[in-house]
């Protein structure tokens, strides 16, 4: 059985194509068979995100269309053998995408023998949306230390309680987990930015990582890397942590105390709360 | 606008925007700063309250309006309240929910 898990969020730009690929990266590192699906149909990117943009001849909506069978539409991964990329179309319109479609390209993708299957959601709340989370058993809510994003996020949790089919079928919820990217220690212990434990009091979903502020997640897509490979970097250490726990492992969460906090960040941390 | 009178309490002082970078004189002038996250939290905290009110989405049970009327047509045979001032609201916490029933009573002292 394939385990489905939508990487979500509602608003853009908050990293869910980068947690896409970084975790699907992750979980085939740890032996799992795994394929990671972009559901962005007209602003295909994952591709970019994952390196292998020239390699892209079928995509999900050819599939769907019965143009091409999904064996040529996925692309192996040039550093996973284990891992799969299935592109979205850049020409057609998001209403390429049906319900039966995508429920016919997950059941092969299970009967091919992946263990996961990855779906990096479109931003917004509409068809793209909706469909990269309708067969989801697991769902991880990309989230920034930020006001917009928070209430997006919150909106998504009320869709994916109500909009997917385990919502829609009665059975049990999707599994819900917080994802913080973006986050930066030293702002929020300047009360400049949301806390990790402001953001759960507000979402009251389970924690699952927190992935810090870094100029290394723009140098990793820069060059086609998922930011899980890059060497020495927190972000790639959260990334692996995430991926961890996501596999039942207990792991502390990390980096989310401000580095080396000076002597007058320490003599004045109790003026600022 | 109660809220606002208390984000100004616990800014201390005249609000202004330190932007020397990380000199001696932010770090001393660091407790004046205004704590713009906890004015974020509280905002969040109002608008998604209401969000969630009026979403019909599962995270609120969909029996609330039935029992919103029901609690309405109980509460109007013991005291005339307008059906506005019963307000039923659902509270997720992190173990379970909870659902608040708020009724005010014009007048109830002298009833």
């Amino acid at each position: 059985m394939a385990e489905i898990i939508v990487v979500t969020s509602g608003k853009g730009g908050v990293g869910k194509t980068t947690t896409s690929a970084s975790i699907a990266t992750g979980l085939a590192r740890r032996g799992k068979k795994v394929a990671v699906i972009d559901f962005d149909v007209g602003l295909r990117n994952l591709d970019l995100i994952m390196g292998c943009e020239r390699r892209v001849v079928y995509d999900l909506v050819n599939v769907i269309h019965d143009e091409a069978r999904l064996s040529q539409a996925l692309i192996k991964d040039k550093h996973s053998e284990n891992l799969h990329i299935l592109a979205a179309s850049q020409t057609r319109d998001k209403e390429a995408l049906t319900v039966d479609g995508v429920k016919r390209v997950l059941d092969e993708l299970a009967q091919m023998g992946m263990e996961y299957i990855v779906c990096d959601s479109p931003a917004g709340i509409e068809t793209g949306a909706l469909l990269a989370m309708r067969f989801a058993d697991e769902a991880i809510v990309v989230t920034n230390p930020e006001v917009s994003s928070v209430r997006d996020s919150d909106r998504i949790l009320g869709m994916l309680a109500s909009k997917t089919q385990r919502a829609i079928d009665g059975g049990d919820p999707v599994k819900e987990h917080l994802l913080i990217t973006r986050y930066s220690p030293s702002r929020v212990a300047e009360g400049q930015m949301l806390s990790v434990e402001d953001i759960e009091d507000i979402l009251r979903i389970p924690l699952i990582g927190v992935v810090p502020e870094s100029e290394s997640v723009l140098k990793a897509s820069n060059q086609g890397v998922p930011a899980i490979h890059l060497k020495a970097s927190a972000v790639s250490e959260a990334y692996k942590d995430v991926v961890r726990r996501f596999l039942g492992e207990g792991r502390e969460m990390r980096f989310t105390q401000p580095a080396r906090p000076t002597f007058f960040q320490r003599l004045f941390a109790r003026a600022g709360t | 606008m109660s809220r606002r009178r208390k984000d100004g309490a616990r800014a201390a002082g005249p609000v202004r925007e330190v932007s020397v970078s990380k000199s001696w004189l932010d770090h001393l002038l660091f407790w004046r700063k205004k704590q713009t996250a906890q004015t974020a939290k509280q905002r969040l905290m109002a608008v998604l309250e209401a969000e969630r009110a009026t979403r019909g989405g599962a995270r609120l049970p969909d029996y609330l309006p039935a029992l919103q009327r029901e609690l309405v047509r109980v509460v109007s045979k013991y005291a005339k309240v307008p059906s506005k001032e019963v307000r039923v609201r659902v509270e997720r916490r992190r173990h379970g929910d909870g659902v608040e029933l708020k009724v005010e009573v014009p007048g109830a002292a002298g009833a």
